[in-house]
């Protein structure tokens, strides 16, 4: 490198590189989501990817697949699925008939259900099937749908059926051939920082399999509800976080969706 | 110590230990790197980490494990393009320096005006356009050559020439020095030149 000014830039750059802190919090946390994903794929088969998002909205997103089912695709299995919709895009439901009507395919949503959640915006995504060695099977797109009532939010979510769910859920009711499957799963959230956050109770609450641990900010409980079907070749999800929303209320929102009543 | 290629193998067959050291190897360089870029270091936390995990996922995709850095840095300053192509506002520069300006703590006179100098040419950096400012701090705090950012960033050689002579240029005329601005030589071998020249 030659000449006083070359050697200026390079002296620049490395001071002001060198007040950039490497946060260990940061590094344990890239670190513990290769770890949760190799350890759900040798537990349950499936690699869980997770972005850097607050955990509430981890759990809705991975709703639509089945918190705890696995998957088998074609010749091949999906590792995991990539994907998440970006911020509100359609803020006007009939801006949001227009988009599902241009797509291929039946897409199916309300403006409002029977129990008052009502719609209040949109937002279109992508999901990625990878396998197990990493590459890409499938790429579709996604609709994110807002519903609120109250200070509750549920957000249905619809794609291209791609994979067959062979997990189990809480309770499945089936209406003229469509197969509506309930799922209610407690979490414990906790800050990522090592620390030991678990009680006696919640340490026996894992084991039974009835709390679930997930990682954010704050030390809290939250309860994941959710209702998936397929319909017409289309995924569906029903889910929101703690809604209270029991099986029977689920299923009517979702017969709503799939049936127009 | 072991070398990349080793650990990539490893990483291949699974293995998280291997990831791990790679991650401990790189995460600095690639952190402030990135920050240089984008003077963020939320958003540079953000991509160097979806990096990484890119590499972990997809280390099937890396075909010559001895080229590790070249090929995780070609990725990172993608992702770090990608990043700066969605801004849909560029910050003015005095926005990023108001916290970092306000209060200057006492020091000796030659420091600070050292650090002032410092400060004010790296704003201008800053002021380039996203193309010359990647290949800017890719040649002087990277320290690559022409050769290796041109096969990072996936330009030829010769854009990357000019992308540099033009900065040089900019930053020059920002500072006031009238200075010479011949193209810039490649500097001393990089950390992949033998491997470069093989392919060469």
């Amino acid at each position: 490198m030659s000449g006083e000014f070359d050697r200026n830039l390079k002296a620049c750059l490395r001071q002001q590189a060198e007040e950039v802190p490497v946060s260990e919090v940061w590094s344990r946390q890239v670190l513990r989501q290769v770890r949760v994903g190799a350890e759900q794929k040798n537990e349950e088969g499936m690699f869980m990817r997770h972005k850097r998002v607050k955990v509430l909205a981890i759990c809705a997103a991975v709703c639509c697949l089945g918190v705890g089912s696995a998957f088998a695709a074609g010749n091949g299995s999906i590792a995991y699925v990539n994907g998440g919709t970006g911020p509100v895009q359609i803020r006007s439901y009939e801006k949001l008939e227009k988009k599902l009507a241009s797509r291929e395919g039946n897409w199916k949503a309300v403006e409002a259900f029977s129990n008052g959640f009502t719609f209040t915006g949109a937002s279109t995504g992508q999901d990625e099937g990878v396998d197990t060695d990493g590459n890409t099977i499938y790429k579709v797109q996604t609709i994110s749908i807002n519903y609120q009532s109250g200070a509750k939010k549920v957000n249905l979510v619809i794609r291209p059926h791609m994979e067959e769910s062979t997990g189990t859920s809480l309770t499945v009711k089936e209406v003229n051939g469509i197969r509506f499957q309930y799922s209610c799963q407690r979490y414990k959230v906790v800050p990522e920082d090592g620390r030991d956050y678990l009680t006696e109770q919640d340490r026996k609450d894992v084991e039974a399999g009835k709390l679930k641990i997930s990682y954010g900010d704050d030390v809290e409980y939250t309860t994941h509800y959710c209702v998936m079907w397929v319909d017409d070749g289309m995924d569906y999800s029903i889910s929101g976080l703690d809604v209270g929303l029991d099986a029977e209320t689920m299923f009517e929102m979702a017969e709503e969706v799939a049936f127009g009543r | 110590m072991e070398k990349d290629a080793e650990l990539v193998r490893a990483m291949q067959q699974g293995s998280q230990e291997a990831f791990e050291k790679l991650f401990v190897r790189y995460r600095e360089e690639a952190l402030r790197t990135v920050y240089l870029m984008i003077h963020s270091q939320a958003d540079s936390e953000d991509i160097v980490q979806n990096a990484f995990l890119h590499c972990y996922y997809h280390a099937g995709e890396i075909r010559e494990p001895e080229f590790f850095k070249s090929w995780f840095f070609r990725m990172l300053t993608r992702m770090t393009w990608r990043y700066c192509q969605k801004q849909k506002r560029e910050q003015p520069v005095e926005e990023i320096f108001q916290a970092e300006t306000a209060s200057p703590e006492p020091s000796p006179l030659e420091c600070y005006l050292e650090s002032e100098q410092s400060i004010a040419l790296y704003k201008e950096v800053l002021k380039l356009p996203a193309k010359q400012r990647m290949v800017t701090i890719l040649y002087y705090y990277n320290e690559m050559t022409t050769a290796e950012i041109a096969r990072s960033t996936g330009l030829r050689e010769g854009t990357v020439r000019t992308r540099l002579f033009h900065a040089r240029k900019a930053l020059r005329k920002a500072l006031g020095d009238a200075g010479d601005c011949e193209e810039p030589e490649k500097i001393s071998k990089g950390w992949e030149a033998k491997y470069y020249e093989r392919r060469i």
